[in-house]
């Protein structure tokens, strides 16, 4: 399959890195009378991007919001319900929205239950809102293809010094993410870790990670190059899902396409 | 069967013991057995919200101790879903810091199970963050907090257990919340290993025991696993933790054994 079809694309943390790259890159790959709902905190970026993509003729909507406030689920599919047609054939979300948490620190530090349960919301519950208030929006119907993507992260899987937040919190979206691919068959449910990206995350990690080694680490690769573009990692998750013969549920790395 | 085994002589040693979840299920059984392995001078501090339950179980805890065992029960009655409640918790163990001890035995017990519904049901941020608060935010802050409290150092034994379960590991339909919390537990701990060399993490499922949230899961669900005792599950434990071989942060399950 060369593209995407009639789509719908939700893509959170659309403003800037990989949710950017996201946006860009599957506006060239889905049909005219596509549309797409661009999320996140910052307005002037997403009305930048809103614009190129209209440039292509698409009508993008900007729901400028933070993702975490009760009500944000809900105006999120709201406006999606509003752009969508019924020649629309294929909806698909990206949860892609993320923050570090504060990774100079270590667990025991964790001590405010506040801090955790403001990072948790942010990561792990508004992407569990925003995915069950998508699937009731659009629920299930024939010649409607639904796809659901978790920006994921080798933190999903591997433990690292000074990121308890950011493992826990994406270890949880993994697990969240394979009970949706039980419970749903008919849904296409793919776990994308992205890699290592040049991005402003990846700035944050290579100055402020309080484990020296890991920082060095992150800083080693800044400086000798090895980061990935958003669009190589990107170009990478759109064969996945042009392919679309990944198994759902399941977690795939960059490195591992 | 393991209940009758005479077990060697080995004690957890001087040990201050926080047990959460403790009036009932696995967390009671748990403060029964421990005792026959706490060294005269430890202390044990049993949590839970009912005072009732609490104070009960300290009553026959004190008629079990053996002659010439010295050992300091405290209850705190705390809903650790609440910042209070691990605050209240914390402080009541300070209390006991001065005290001689060589072992401080964390074990993160109480939990709950969560809806059992449908994915697309769980539109509702605040009921999402509510079940993370409980059983994954307290868990981290109250672990952190007991880390600042007893801070390891060279002749303090620290141990930290993680409740958890086959369902850390393996997604079930329906049971997104519990799977989700309990996959972040996991994690959580594999973080807290690698960044403290010196204290040994478990996270140890307990498999199917006969207690309310079983009763829970069968009313809920219909569904009827073959339950073993709390004393099976909590024995199988205290053999892993007298014999303190596991590696660190390994995720064990009462199958395993």
């Amino acid at each position: 399959m060369a593209t995407l079809g009639r789509a719908l694309c939700i893509i959170t943390g659309a403003s800037k890195g990989f949710g950017r790259a996201v946006a860009k890159e599957m506006a060239r790959l889905v049909e005219p009378g596509s549309a797409f709902v661009l999320v996140a905190r910052s307005g002037d970026e997403l009305r930048t991007l809103q614009t190129e993509l209209a440039e292509s003729g698409l009508e993008a909507r900007c729901v400028v919001l933070d993702l975490s406030l009760n009500d944000s689920p809900e105006r999120i599919v709201r406006t999606a319900k509003e752009v969508f047609s019924p020649d629309i054939k294929h909806v698909i979300l990206v949860n892609n929205a993320a923050s570090l948490g504060d990774v100079s620190r270590f667990c025991k530090s964790f001590t405010s239950m506040a801090e955790v349960d403001s990072y948790l919301s942010f990561n792990v519950s508004s992407a569990l809102c925003l995915t069950a208030g998508v699937l009731q929006a659009f629920p299930k119907q024939s010649g409607l293809r639904r796809c659901v993507i978790n920006v994921s992260s080798l933190c999903a899987l591997k433990p690292f010094a000074s990121w308890v937040l950011y493992c826990s919190g994406k270890a949880a979206r993994d697990m969240m993410f394979k009970v949706l691919a039980e419970e749903e068959p008919d849904l296409r449910v793919l776990n994308y870790a992205p890699g290592p990206l040049d991005t402003d995350m990846q700035m944050v990690a290579r100055t402020r990670t309080g484990e020296s080694t890991l920082r060095k680490a992150f800083s080693g690769m800044f400086d000798e190059g090895q980061l990935l573009t958003c669009e190589a990692s990107c170009a990478k998750m759109m064969k996945l899902l042009l392919e679309d013969k990944y198994k759902s549920g399941d977690h795939i790395d960059f490195y591992d396409v | 069967m393991w209940g009758n085994i005479t077990l060697k002589a080995i004690t957890l040693g001087r040990c201050m013991c926080i047990i959460t979840g403790a009036s009932k299920g696995f967390g009671r059984a748990l403060a029964h057995l421990v005792l026959n392995y706490l060294k005269t001078g430890s202390v044990l501090l049993l949590v839970a919200r009912s005072r009732p339950l609490l104070q009960q179980l300290k009553e026959e805890l004190l008629q079990n101790l053996k002659d010439m065992q010295e050992i300091t029960i405290f209850c705190t009655v705390a809903d650790l879903s609440t910042k209070e409640g691990v605050e209240d918790t914390v402080a009541m163990a300070r209390q006991q810091s001065l005290k001689e001890i060589d072992h401080v035995l964390l074990i993160n017990n109480a939990a709950s199970l969560g809806d059992i519904s449908p994915f697309e049901n769980f539109t509702e941020l605040e009921r999402v963050n509510s079940y993370l608060a409980f059983n994954v935010s307290s868990v981290l802050a109250l672990t952190a907090g007991m880390l600042q409290a007893f801070p390891p150092r060279a002749g303090l034994q620290w141990s930290v257990v993680n409740c958890s379960s086959m369902f850390a590991v393996q997604a079930l339909p329906s049971w997104v919340l519990y799977c989700t919390a309990k996959a972040a537990r996991d994690m959580m701990f594999r973080v807290l290993a690698v960044e403290n060399p010196n204290v040994k993490v478990l996270s140890y499922a307990p498999g199917p025991m006969d207690t309310q949230m079983q009763e829970d899961i069968r009313r809920l669900t219909g569904i009827q696993y073959h339950l073993h005792p709390c004393r099976d599950s909590a024995a199988k434990l205290m053999r892993l933790l007298l014999d303190n071989d596991f590696v660190t942060a390994c995720h064990v399950d009462f199958f395993d054994l």
